[in-house]
């Protein structure tokens, strides 16, 4: 594929997951501190957030299925991933886990896992995207072009 | 932004970068990888220099070992073991560096928390470039606010060296000769003392326009729970929360106790700076009163961090006072002041020795005090004798417990003695020959009328007292001195500790001295430094200053020392003074006062002519020889103990 054509899907994409409130300002940010010093500082980031939020999500699992939950634990957790999803721009990831959050205040458990499943869901969701959009990146780095940045 | 270089430079903290905004250097603590990295990414991008760290106590170490290599230190809120605001007390405390602090919670209630925590801004996660770029902006305005609190204590500390309004007021007899503003001001203009290298400018205004908020006054009880409660935590661990619980004061907010507990450390550092460096610290913070570089007179950390109190300093010393007018609605001021009064016993009970906070900032006069301190005009109304001079003088004084009290104290009046080892430090006798003007009811009979005419017949004595400090008393040269045992080497305990300075006190108690929590059985003093890890006081060798009574070669301190021998002293029994006796002009009682003044004149200036007492102030104790011989006290006034007035003529 040509670097034009990438490049178009990769408006596409972006568009899409802008709109969609997959991605927030905070990733527009995260693209525009990309730069020559630094040229791979967008992958580093979504690669960290993927792996620490993997490991949170495990945790959340782990302690919800306790036969009595610890919900501040439970909390704490959620607060973290809320707090790194903000970061990188995961805006869907970090909805849900203001959710999560309240649903812990109220020690809801029930809710709490659906709460959980939802987060999971999501993060999925937004980890694929960013995968494939971050892929495109690459392509057309590769094929010598340029990548276009949002407005 | 722009290069601001040196001029926001803070003699508490390291002065930033020159480079300004840039090159700031920022600690960031987050457990949170993901943010981490882009705050830091972030920060870097806007030529911070930055550090970061993933956990609290990681920080807190990397801050301890490379002190001074910070700027600002961002934190985010909740992470494992210690959260954001112990972190933030701590930092805030220890180094005095902004903190800056982020978290996911957005909490306004947090964030409300975190900023009267003492923290400088509060950013809300997602950090954005933009708020990382203005960080610098809550760095400068952290810097203003410490200078001017270095300013303030500069300030305070100029007015604790004013030597007496002899020296350089232009109006000696006028009343406002003991304005302490006045006189920092004028000294200022005179010469320019950067005390703490930070630029002052006049002090007179700026001193009195200082009323930022309003403040708790620490005075000298409180301090003294402070400074146990402290004790009791262990500096290290010393947060506002657990001190304010110990402390258990109504009213008293956890914002207080953070406050007075920052400028507390930030003290200490400086003297362990001093310790650490071998220097002495200018005369602002030194107390001349024996401090030797390597052992100040006052709390210091000591490479374990904990907080060691040097046992109080009973020397002959200094009285130091300062006239400031009680009336002057600028507590700081009053409290600087205040805390060089080591005798300022926040109580009448004189059972509470360790009279005042040394701290420094904060004591204030306790309000018994203040009546007797007013002296008619309101600039003039409280003069508390001042002490000292840089002919190495001494006047009467205690010092107080902790040392920065000493410093100011005595600025420039060291005994001259040189302790060979370790000088006892003394206890403040809250009833000392010092509390002129303390209204120490309860065993201290001598009144502040009595006080106060002893206080001026003693400053007859101040001819080569430089200080006119109004004791006059000048403390003799390092033999002497040693010899009095006022300010002992530091042996197992001297069992004269508590005697020092209480000469008049001490007999006019009938030999009761008031009990010291700290002071064994027969005054003897708990001086085992190594136990309490108190520094000793280790007088510094300095111009000749004698105290003439306790010179005296047929002086037998010992014998003086044993209050049970009292009567044997030559200076004889002084018994109880009343108030309306001195007022009234005196009676049998007052001859008692007489005849040890009438000894400690002799001893120093030999059989002279009587005090004579001085025509032209009217702010003046007169002295007037009555009919039979015995002198009485008149007053146009009220009489303030701590009043020099202008009898004092020593230079």
């Amino acid at each position: 594929m040509e670097v034009g054509q990438l490049q178009a899907r990769l408006i596409d994409l972006t568009s899409s997951l802008y709109s969609e409130g997959f991605l927030d300002e905070q990733f527009t940010q995260l693209q525009q501190l990309q730069d020559e010093s630094n040229p791979d500082f967008v992958f580093e980031v979504a690669s960290l957030f993927f792996d620490d939020s993997e490991k949170l999500l495990n945790n959340l699992g782990m302690a919800l299925d306790e036969q009595v939950i610890d919900f501040k634990k439970v909390d704490a957790n959620v607060h973290q991933l809320k707090g790194s999803s903000s970061s990188v721009g995961a805006q869907r990831v970090r909805n849900a886990c203001i959710a999560f959050r309240n649903l812990c205040e109220e020690k809801d458990r029930e809710g709490c896992l659906a709460c959980l499943q939802q987060v999971k869901h999501e993060f999925s969701l937004v980890k694929s995207k960013l995968e494939s959009l971050l892929d495109l990146e690459q392509q057309i780095l590769a094929a010598g072009g340029l990548i276009p940045m949002m407005e | 932004m722009g290069n601001n270089g040196g001029e926001v430079s803070c003699s508490y903290s390291s002065p930033l970068p020159s480079t300004f905004p840039y090159g700031l250097r920022i600690l960031v603590v987050d457990d949170d990888p993901t943010c981490l990295m882009v705050v830091e990414k972030m920060l870097k991008t806007c030529r911070y220099e930055v550090t970061t760290c993933d956990h609290p106590a990681t920080a807190l170490s990397i801050l301890r070992e490379r002190r001074g290599c910070y700027d600002v230190v961002l934190t985010d809120v909740y992470m494992p073991d210690i959260n954001g605001f112990e972190l933030l007390e701590i930092v805030g405390l220890e180094m005095d560096l902004p903190v800056v602090m982020m978290s996911a919670n957005c909490d306004v209630s947090v964030a409300m928390s975190g900023i009267k925590h003492g923290a400088c801004y509060y950013l809300m996660k997602p950090i954005s470039m933009g708020e990382v770029k203005n960080i610098w902006q809550h760095i400068i305005r952290k810097h203003k606010e410490d200078m001017k609190d270095a300013e303030e204590m500069a300030s305070f500390n100029q007015i604790m060296q004013m030597t007496s309004p002899n020296e350089e007021s232009e109006n000696k007899n006028s009343p406002t000769a003991w304005d302490p503003v006045n006189q920092a001001a004028s000294k200022q203009r005179k010469k320019k003392k950067g005390a703490i290298g930070v630029r002052i400018e006049d002090k007179g205004k700026k001193v009195q326009s200082l009323e930022r908020k309003p403040r708790v006054l620490w005075n000298a009880k409180l301090h003294q729970k402070f400074v146990k409660a402290i004790d009791q935590i262990g500096i290290d661990r010393a947060v506002p929360k657990k001190i304010l619980e110990i402390i258990d004061v109504p009213g008293l907010t956890r914002e207080n106790i953070a406050s007075h507990l920052q400028k507390y450390r930030l003290f200490l550092r400086r003297l362990n700076e001093e310790n650490q460096s071998g220097r002495l610290l200018p005369p602002t913070f030194k107390s001349k009163l024996g401090i030797h570089p390597e052992q100040p007179m006052v709390s210091t950390l000591d490479p374990a961090g904990t907080l060691n109190f040097p046992e109080p300093f009973n020397p002959i010393g200094v009285q130091p006072t300062a006239a400031f007018d009680m009336q002057n609605s600028n507590p700081s001021m009053l409290m600087t002041s205040v805390s060089r009064l080591p005798f300022i016993n926040q109580d009448s009970q004189s059972n509470d020795p360790f009279a005042t906070s040394g701290f420094g900032q904060y004591l204030n006069l306790p309000t018994n005090i203040q009546p007797i301190l007013q002296s008619g005009s309101s600039s003039s109304a409280t003069r508390v004798p001042l002490l000292q001079q840089n002919n190495g003088s001494m006047g009467f004084g205690m010092v107080p417990q902790q040392m920065e009290a000493c410093s100011s104290l005595i600025v420039d009046t060291m005994p001259t003695t040189h302790w060979p080892t370790k000088p006892i430090q003394r206890t403040l006798e809250s009833a000392s020959l010092v509390n002129f003007g303390m209204q120490n009811a309860q065993n201290n009979n001598l009144t502040n009328m009595g006080n106060a005419e002893l206080m001026n017949r003693f400053k007859q004595f101040s001819i080569s007292n430089s200080t006119s400090n109004y004791t006059g008393l000048q403390v003799s040269k390092s033999a002497d001195f040693y010899r009095m045992t006022q300010i002992e080497p530091f042996g197992e305990g001297s069992s004269n500790m508590n005697y020092s300075s209480n000469l008049v006190n001490d007999i006019s108690n009938q030999g009761k001295i008031p009990p010291e929590p700290e002071m064994n059985n027969k005054g003897k003093r708990p001086l085992d430094a190594k136990d309490k890890g108190k520094m000793p006081i280790v007088v510094e060798e300095e111009e000749d200053v004698f105290l003439p009574e306790l010179t005296a070669p047929d002086f037998n301190l010992d014998l003086y020392m044993n209050l049970d021998n009292l009567s044997q002293y030559p200076m004889g029994h002084l018994g109880v003074i009343q108030e309306e006796d001195v007022l009234m002009g005196g009676s049998s009682s007052s001859h008692d006062i007489d005849s040890l003044l009438q000894q400690l004149h002799r001893s120093t200036f030999g059989n002279s002519s009587d005090i004579q007492p001085d025509g032209n102030g009217t702010n003046d104790m007169v002295f007037k020889q009555a009919q039979d011989g015995t002198k009485h006290m008149e007053s146009n006034f009220e009489v303030n103990p701590f009043h020099m007035g202008d009898n004092d003529k020593a230079e």
